[in-house]
């Protein structure tokens, strides 16, 4: 671990001002959701994260007073940031932002590749949003086609599974 | 006859999809297969103690440990001195010849287990970082001095106890083996350094104000207090991890706290001294809040602004008295303000209190009192009458935890710091505040009343506790965005792969949120309005309360006792919803259609010639027919006989001999069945999630008419993946469409497969597109508005 460079050291430093300024809350989940649907109707491979408001508020550092639907662009960041599909070539494979919608408890970001660019390939899916500030976060990246569904459990040490589609 | 060939099929399948593959699902406890086998095997076996109903036995027993403690808070260094008289009591049939004692706070030395074993992320996404919240525990864990300092363990002559400190548990080694009823009296002394909260996290800790210099201290787990030692575990000396909460016994506590002499204390008990630290007027006022309507400020906001300015030189010393709880918690600061209100209804005759620093208003003043009374209200109902004299609710660094009559819960408003009246909270932090708020009052009843054991069983105390706020958080508005308690918020958990059952012990839980609160909560919820009913369940959920009450329930004793109280054999709702990761895909494979065939040859051979003819024609006949073929019969009659007058349907005297032959022979219940003009369904389901449910199913009928069908979980018992279910409905009752689990009511994971004729459902992406493009074309067209 080369945490000493610099670079390294703006982003902490970023993180700690965010932990400080954030709100207790009641029992911390550290828990997210990651799905990849494919939808053979639509042609698309659907993608959608869940997770609870008041852990996504302290990674982006809103205040309380701010609501999540008036942070896309944070949001957007972030997501591109921590979700990542790679193909065996190394190729990164940018999902098109659909959009968020949150309610008290919890925020879903919605992306989407054409089905015909993945259908077929392997790639390695990273999901490690909020690992950068919990060491126990715990996402579940859950793959469904037909009606049915494979599970990965992704954590600190193991954010990435290799996954064919 | 014989009743088997009664139905003819009408027509073709009116629909039918190729049975579905039954997928297994996950089952690490290898408990499925027959999915009613009854729980016996699993659930350890009745004894004197713990009775074959799920109450209590005749012998049941529980030990019992007095508390006396002296603690002095340093507010310079953040820092608790204290000496405590611990009084055990050994009501077990067993001799005792050393006691384990809980050393929570040891949690916090730099090299407890709990640390050591804290994994962290050395592959984030972005190169040559970590995880910033595990480097900086990591760096202020190893810095902090934490833990107890145990100064002396002496019996009660003062003659020093031989003990053994194990991590977060130490042994005492008794002089003299305590026998069954005897008791035994010995001292403890010992000082630790605060956490604070914001660095460490925890259930306690300081919280430091900047601008104006003060602490406030939400003190827990503080005092070395006993280990559990029951029937079922011996001495539940499970090493405190971080995770897994606790298990405590029962006992009488008089604490006395010594404080800044400007501090406010709130704590678990009953003040003893209120004279000698609140002012005359502070008890006039909680005189005045005990048959007040609505909160009474005990301090005020502009008391506390200007307690919070000055230092005291002096110190005070709080006495505090509590009867018969688990545990005890108490706060501490010169910010806070004060409110409070008498509740009294039933067996409950009770104060309300808050306490807050002027950060938490205008929230905490606006709802945490009103919360604690609305809580004990519904919970009351659900339970028992709320037995303690006081329940608080204190603002503090602690997001959400739980003390007997002592809670902390941490949203606040946002604050504009330029213009520190400009404050503004979001719907999150207001329901958030709320939410905890009857979660962590909640608390009083499981676990600190119906003493579960936390370490071993979290869904026991959360689970449990996670469902009837949710019941409390309906009760308080329409519409209340609950987050846990309704089917359909289970669903995504419930279809992932990577769980593991309810039953698993604390520690070892994936994804604690939904396993320990969420399922269990939505679990009890479908048991309640979907399977039992509300009344049985209420009957049932509420004499587990009154039987557990100031004891130790078992996951069994909660299982027996729903049953023993309802007389309902819920055995597979256990196994599959708490045994298993098992989750509801119930799918309507196809729906036929029957009429009772009459066997009278007059009626079956018109009926059958109909059916015929509403088949399609084959392509040759119609092009035959276009090209307008001759045949060679057309052109020589001769050719032509009998057979060419009378097709396969036409009815011969031979077939009505027959009939009426076969008329004679039938008893007369066999005939009037013959008579019967009904339309007759099979619906074929299966079973691809694994958990066996009611079906509930919605009919519509061509006539516009609709109807609502139960059928009870049995209907899997000899099959539990694939079944049938035969309706019998009127002659005009010709069914339209059909629909499993209109309501949503079960977590069923796949709604596409519930309906016949098969619908598409929408994804969730789908439908937040269709909304998106409809919002944005409303905002269009809207028209431009003028003054
Ligand atoms: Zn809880």
């Amino acid at each position: 671990m080369r945490f000493m460079m610099p670079k390294s050291f703006v982003y902490c430093f970023m993180v700690l001002v965010m932990t400080l300024a954030s709100q207790a809350h009641a029992h911390r989940y550290h828990f997210g959701i990651t799905e990849l649907s494919v939808n053979e109707r639509t042609q698309s491979l659907e993608i959608s994260h869940r997770f609870f408001v008041a852990d996504v508020e302290r990674a982006l550092s809103l205040s309380a007073g701010k609501e999540m639907k008036d942070a896309q662009k944070q949001m957007e960041a972030y997501v591109n940031q921590h979700f990542q599909l790679k193909s065996e070539s190394g190729q990164l494979v940018k999902p098109s932002w659909v959009g968020m919608e949150s309610d008290v408890h919890d925020v879903w970001v919605y992306q989407e590749v054409p089905l015909e660019a993945v259908q077929g390939k392997a790639f390695v899916v990273r999901q490690s949003m909020l690992m950068e500030i919990e060491g126990d976060q715990v996402n579940t990246l859950n793959l469904t086609r037909d009606g049915k569904t494979e599970s990965f459990t992704l954590k600190p040490g193991a954010s990435a599974v290799e996954i064919r589609l | 006859m014989t009743l088997h060939s009664l139905f003819r099929r009408v027509g073709v399948v009116l629909f039918g999809f190729a049975g579905s593959t039954a997928v297994l699902a996950a089952d690490p406890l290898n408990v499925t297969g027959d999915k009613f086998r009854q729980l016996e095997e699993l659930l350890p076996t009745p004894n004197t103690y713990r009775a074959a109903s799920g109450a209590p036995g005749h012998a049941y027993w529980q030990q019992q440990a007095d508390y006396d403690i002296k603690v002095s808070l340093d507010d310079d260094k953040q820092r608790i001195t204290a000496s405590e008289t611990i009084t055990y009591k050994n009501n077990s049939p067993d001799t005792l010849r050393y006691l384990w004692l809980q050393l929570d706070q040891n949690r916090f030395k730099p090299n407890s287990s709990g640390n050591l074993a804290a994994p962290v992320d050395v592959e984030s996404i972005a190169p040559d970082t970590i995880p910033f919240g595990s480097f900086r525990r990591e760096v202020v864990s190893a810095e902090f001095d934490g833990g107890y300092q145990i100064t002396k363990v002496a019996d009660a002559r003062g003659r020093d106890l031989r003990h053994t400190i194990v991590d977060t548990g130490m042994r005492i080694d008794l002089p003299q083996p305590l026998k069954s009823g005897e008791s035994v009296s010995f001292r403890v002394d010992w000082e630790y350094n605060i956490i604070e909260q914001k660095a460490l996290g925890g259930r306690s800790g300081y919280e430091f104000f900047e601008r104006d210099g003060n602490y406030l201290y939400e003190i827990a787990q503080w005092f070395p207090r006993m280990a559990a030692y029951n029937d079922v575990s011996g001495w539940q000396n499970k090493q405190f991890l971080g995770r897994g909460e606790f298990a405590l016994e029962f006992g009488d506590y008089r604490v006395a706290i010594e404080v800044p002499a400007d501090h406010i204390v709130a704590s678990t008990g009953v003040l003893q001294n209120p004279a000698d630290v609140l002012t005359r007027e502070q008890r006039k006022r909680l005189d005045k809040a005990r048959t007040a309507k609505k909160p009474v400020m005990i301090v005020t906001k502009e008391e506390a602004l200007e307690n919070e300015k000055d230092r005291a030189r002096g110190r005070k010393t709080w006495v505090f008295k509590a009867e018969n709880v688990r545990d005890f918690a108490w706060a501490s600061s010169r910010k806070f303000l004060w409110d409070a209100q008498g509740y009294k209804k039933g067996g409950t005759d009770t104060l309300a209190m808050s306490f807050y620093p002027e950060e938490g208003t205008p929230l905490w003043d606006k709802y945490s009192t009103e919360a604690i009374i609305h809580t004990m209200d519904v919970y009351n109902r659900y339970s028992f009458d709320y037995p303690y004299p006081t329940s608080i609710s204190v603002n503090g660094p602690v997001g959400g935890m739980e003390y007997p009559m002592i809670t902390f819960n941490g949203p606040r408003p946002e604050i504009d710091e330029e213009d520190r009246s400009k404050r503004t909270y979001s719907r999150r932090t207001k329901y958030g505040l709320i939410s905890v708020i009857i979660h962590e009052v909640g608390h009083n009843y499981y676990p600190m009343i119906i003493n579960s054991d936390e370490r071993q069983w979290t869904w026991m105390d959360e689970g449990l506790n996670t469902y009837v706020q949710f019941l409390a958080e309906q009760e308080w508005e329409e519409k209340y965005p609950s987050r846990r308690g309704d089917a359909r918020k289970i669903v995504e958990y419930m279809k992932s792969e990577n769980q593991v059952p309810i039953m698993t012990n604390s520690e070892s839980i994936l994804q604690f949120g939904n396993n320990a609160y969420g399922k269990p909560a939505t679990a009890l919820n479908i048991l309640r309005e979907s399977v039992m009913g509300r009344e049985l369940f209420d009957f049932a959920f509420r004499e587990y309360a009154q039987r557990w009450k100031f004891k130790r329930p078992m996951p069994a004793d909660f299982f027996r006792t729903m049953e023993d109280a309802s007389g309902m054999d819920l055995d597979w709702f256990w196994r599959g919803w708490f045994y298993t990761t098992d989750h509801v895909d119930i799918s309507l494979d196809a729906v036929k259609h029957y009429t009772v065939g009459t066997k009278n040859p007059d009626i079956e051979g018109p009926w059958k010639r109909e059916q015929f003819e509403q088949e399609p024609e084959t392509v040759t006949v119609q092009k035959n027919r276009t090209q307008r073929m001759t045949r060679i019969v057309d052109g020589k009659p001769e050719l032509s006989d009998f057979y060419n007058e009378h097709d396969e349907f036409d009815v011969s005297n031979a077939d009505r001999n027959s009939y009426q032959g076969m008329l004679e022979g039938l008893e007369d219940w066999e005939k009037n069945l013959l008579k019967v003009e009904s339309n007759v369904y099979v619906l074929n389901f299966s079973n691809i999630g694994g958990l066996v449910m009611p079906l509930f199913l919605q009919l519509d009928y061509e006539d516009g008419s609709s109807e609502e069908l139960r059928i009870p979980a049995e209907i899997w018992t000899r099959n539990a993946q694939k079944t049938s279910k035969m309706l019998v409905r009127g002659k005009d009752k010709i069914l339209k469409s059909v629909t499993l689990d209109p309501h949503w009511e079960t977590a069923d994971t796949d709604v596409e497969n519930n309906y016949y004729p098969r619908r598409i459902i929408k994804s969730r992406l789908e439908l937040f597109k269709d909304e998106k493009s409809r919002n944005l074309m409303k905002d269009w067209d809207e028209e431009l508005k003028e003054d």
